[in-house]
């Protein structure tokens, strides 16, 4: 670790956390505020490397094709958008988003000396780290530790899923991971459940891990009431497809529709590391997505929702350009990102693709940090001192 | 807290952390053999290895599965995810039997860190055997026996790694993930390395086989040595270097003794490691036998894994299960599921495995698996619990799942009503303190006889927060 930029960060975050919290920008915490017409961030990672080159397919560019004789996706198969480019087969919904002015496409994504491995390019983008350095929390759970030091549950940022990523991991506060609002309220209804959770101080001084679950204990009681709570105001009427994306897609509508007090939600699809047989898996999992967000943007359209809702999605890295010889790709670097809502100030291919004759050792090099992707949401949608979360300041863009 | 000598706080610890805790029979007031002796009572009982063998060949040969009606194919394919189901069963069943502790601790250890899922069910179960039978030996041999196996090649894409196409996945895990560990390789090495493995792959029986024709027979520059080096060559020369004792070290130290490393520790780990040239049952025993194994800060501050948690429970109870699919339900609601992994990287582990929602469930697990007896804690909820976790292949809950108690009950049968909470509390619990006193305890136990007693106070300890921890 490069320990003079760890402690300057570290210096950096606890400075800021000695402000009295009355001396802040806002003096009302925005989670006081009514939920009704709350601004929501939905985080979707794409697990696994999406190839980018065949999700926006610069469809005119014989460099891509050149690099592909195996597993380009013709002209004449793929979802033209503009002149230049156009979706994945399997992206009809988003084509739709498109044509909706609902989506923003952003190019050339990255981070300054890309790491070609899941493990730490995942750790890099759910900590918002350079790739020199090593955080042990996530950019959401530092929000959570900047914006919401005075909630006493976890439940302001959800990651609907059994277990919490890093992403969601503040070094005060945590988010919260929750499958299924009704499961963790029943896991949570006894009375030794509760009488533990209310039995504060009785060993402080002990380990930390005992104390980690103590606090634990307490956070999970107070959010499970909360959350089935809401859970139980809003059932969709909407059509969701029967997969688990769809089905945890579909309970982040029911608690935005229910005003529930969520800022954030996260949630997680794999299956995107095609190093072999690309076409079919790519396929198969970017149609997964694609018609679960289909039934969300209805779903929250219906509801007068979808212009409060950002939806990012983003994947670790990129893939080669060249395929391989497995009918796949290779872990790459800069790759494409998307911005979906209701209310984009700037609709469309926001950039183009990175040059394909320019390539870093066989990728595309990047041109826009994906940290300033977090500064605009942070600060632009989420009313929240990117600096502060980030430790850096990152330029802000002007589609959000 | 009883009032036990440091010998029993000690042999519990060892017991913890080199096998799956003490047995829940295990007299607590009587006097424990040496930490030297109890360690050897566990290494010899893993002296037999004991593989797990569902199969006896690869059911999905390539070559006759050219010959196969396409109905036959589907048939097989569809069989495979089952055999699989039944391949974690055995294998989480043997961890339970309570045989061989120490090796299936380790072998657990050793899975993870050579963490691979693959869809075969036969390669599956040769690199658990593989890595069963080396656990306890030297570390080289059981690098070049994993990597070399079917099971992981297919896994890191070593067949698709040719001359002049090469295929660096392998290469990369091996340095990143097996061997090294970040910033100990360039990517350079990694590039020339992966040159070295082309030709690397295995046949239809899941032995490996060298395809020379597919080599990259040119020199190769790795670690500054240039020569026309071979995949075991590189292997070799990785092992080579110190920073691969200290990486595996440092895992070990992270698994074994706290999650929270200590550099001198590992580093004098690391010498152990590197001085006995990687023989594992000589650096374990330095491990398991250091005083500062036993230090205050390391005793019961290890988050138990899902399968850490599972195992003295199904143990200590014989728990029976309906079916395959209970065991397995359990591991994915957990957490961890046997043979699949998150990534290539294993399970994060410590305080990964814990979330609000994945700790609520683990509360309340032991009430779940040795039900029938739950009333005083957890009224009537297991059925709930038993719908609620009813989804894909994993149903877990009351009726699934049957202990039996005469073993605990018989062992406990003449202990004094006085004595029972702190002898079980020794046993269940790892931290020094041993969790809320006994003014807190009594609300939760149900005195009508003795055995509601010594019921009610085991699921009681067993929800306790504290019984998370080993």
């Amino acid at each position: 670790m490069d320990r003079r930029k760890f402690i300057s960060y570290s210096a950096l975050a606890s400075a800021s956390l000695l402000i009295p919290s009355f001396l802040k920008k806002t003096s009302a915490s925005p989670f006081l505020r009514s939920a009704s017409n709350q601004k929501i961030l939905v985080v979707v990672q794409w697990s696994g490397g999406n190839d980018g080159l065949n999700t926006l397919i610069p469809y005119r560019n014989d460099e891509y094709y050149k690099a592909r004789p195996r597993i380009a996706i013709p002209a004449s198969e793929s979802l033209k958008i503009t002149d230049e480019y156009a979706l994945h087969p399997s992206l009809t919904a988003l084509q739709k988003l498109y044509e909706d002015s609902g989506l923003t496409i952003l190019n050339g994504i990255g981070y300054p000396n890309p790491d070609r491995s899941h493990f730490r390019s995942m750790d890099i983008w759910q900590t918002a780290a350079g790739s020199d350095q090593y955080l042990n929390s996530g950019w959401i759970g530092r929000y959570l530790d900047a914006e919401c030091k005075d909630c006493k549950q976890p439940y302001q940022a959800i990651e609907v899923d059994d277990t919490l990523s890093l992403a969601m991991k503040g070094e005060l506060m945590n988010g919260l991971a929750v499958k299924d609002p009704l499961r963790l309220y029943k896991n949570t209804s006894e009375k030794l459940f509760r009488s533990l959770s209310d039995s504060k101080d009785t060993h402080v001084e002990e380990h930390n891990n005992v104390e980690y679950l103590y606090k634990t204990l307490r956070e999970t009681a107070q959010s499970a009431d909360y959350l089935y709570q809401q859970s139980r105001i809003y059932k969709t009427q909407e059509m969701y497809p029967n997969t688990g994306f769809g089905k945890d897609l579909k309970t982040i509508a029911e608690l935005i529709i229910a005003g529930s007090s969520t800022r954030i939600y996260y949630i997680s699809l794999s299956g995107f590391d095609t190093h072999i047989n690309q076409n079919n898996n790519q396929s198969r999992v970017l149609g997964i997505y694609n018609d679960a967000i289909g039934s969300f943007v209805a779903d929250l359209k219906k509801n007068d929702r979808w212009n409060d809702v950002m939806v990012m999605t983003f994947s670790e890295f990129g893939r080669r350009v060249e395929q391989n010889a497995s009918g796949g790709t290779d872990h790459g670097k800069a790759n494409c990102l998307f911005i979906a809502g209701g209310a984009l100030k700037k609709p469309g291919v926001y950039n183009s693709i990175p040059d394909l004759t320019q390539l870093d050792q066989g990728d595309l090099q990047f041109s826009i940090d994906f940290r300033q992707v977090y500064a605009t949401l942070l600060e632009k949608w989420l009313d929240a001192d990117p600096v502060e979360i980030l430790g850096e300041k990152f330029a802000i863009m002007p589609w959000c | 807290m009883i009032s036990m000598d440091l010998s029993g706080i000690k042999t519990r610890h060892l017991y913890n952390r080199a096998a799956f805790g003490l047995p829940l029979a295990t007299d607590a007031k009587g006097k424990f053999p040496s930490l030297e002796k109890s360690l050897e009572i566990l290494f010899k009982d893993s002296a037999v290895i004991v593989p797990i063998k569902l199969l006896d060949a690869n059911p999905m040969k390539r070559e006759e599965l050219k010959t196969m009606t396409p109905e036959d194919k589907k048939a097989l394919r569809k069989s495979a995810p089952i055999l699989l189901k039944e391949l974690n069963h055995l294998w989480i069943t043997k961890i339970a039997s309570g045989d061989q502790s120490l090796r299936e601790k380790i072998t657990l250890f050793w899975a993870n860190h050579f963490s691979c899922r693959n869809g075969n069910p036969y390669y599956t179960q040769e690199l658990n055997n593989s890595i069963r039978e080396n656990a306890l030996g030297n570390f080289k041999e059981l690098l070049k026996v994993v990597s070399k196996s079917a099971a992981m090649l297919q896994f890191l894409n070593n067949q698709q790694n040719r001359k002049f196409k090469p295929n660096e996945n392998f290469a990369r895990e091996v340095m990143e993930l097996f061997t090294l560990g970040r910033g100990n390789y360039s990517e350079k090495d990694i590039k020339e390395a992966a040159r070295a493995f082309t030709g690397w792959g295995f046949d239809d029986n899941g032995v490996f086989t060298f395809r020379e024709r597919i080599h990259d027979n040119d020199s190769k520059t790795i670690f500054g040595k240039t020569g026309n080096f071979n995949g075991e060559e590189v292997l070799n020369i990785i092992t080579d270097r110190p920073e691969c004792a200290q990486f595996i070290a440092a895992k070990m130290y992270k698994a074994f003794v706290n999650d929270q490393p200590d550099p001198i520790r590992i580093k004098e780990l690391g010498q152990v490691l590197y001085e006995n040239k990687y023989d594992l049952t000589k650096t374990f025993s330095y491990l398991f036998l250091a005083d500062w194994m036993y230090d205050a800060k390391n005793i019961g501050c290890l988050i138990k894994s899902p399968v850490e948690l599972m195992v003295p429970l199904m143990r200590d109870f014989k728990v029976q299960f309906a079916s395959d699919t209970v065991t397995l339900g359990f591991q994915r609601i957990l957490g961890q599921v046997l043979f699949n992994p998150p990534n290539v990287a294993g399970w994060p582990g410590g305080r990964n495995w814990i979330d609000s929602s994945s700790l609520a469930f683990r509360l309340k697990l032991p009430s779940v698996m040795l039900a029938d007896v739950v009333e005083d804690i957890h009224p009537k909820d297991e059925g709930d619990i038993n719908n609620a976790l009813a989804s894909g292949s994993g149903t877990v809950g009351r009726s699934r799942c049957e202990a039996n108690w005469s073993t605990v009950l018989n062992k406990f049968g003449t202990t004094p009503d006085g004595d029972l909470f702190p002898q079980l509390q020794f046993l269940l619990l790892a931290t020094v303190d041993g969790g809320p006193p006994l003014a807190f305890a009594d609300q939760f136990f149900n005195r009508t006889n003795h055995d509601t007693l010594i019921r009610s106070t085991i699921l009681y300890l067993m929800s306790l927060p504290e019984y998370q921890l080993c």
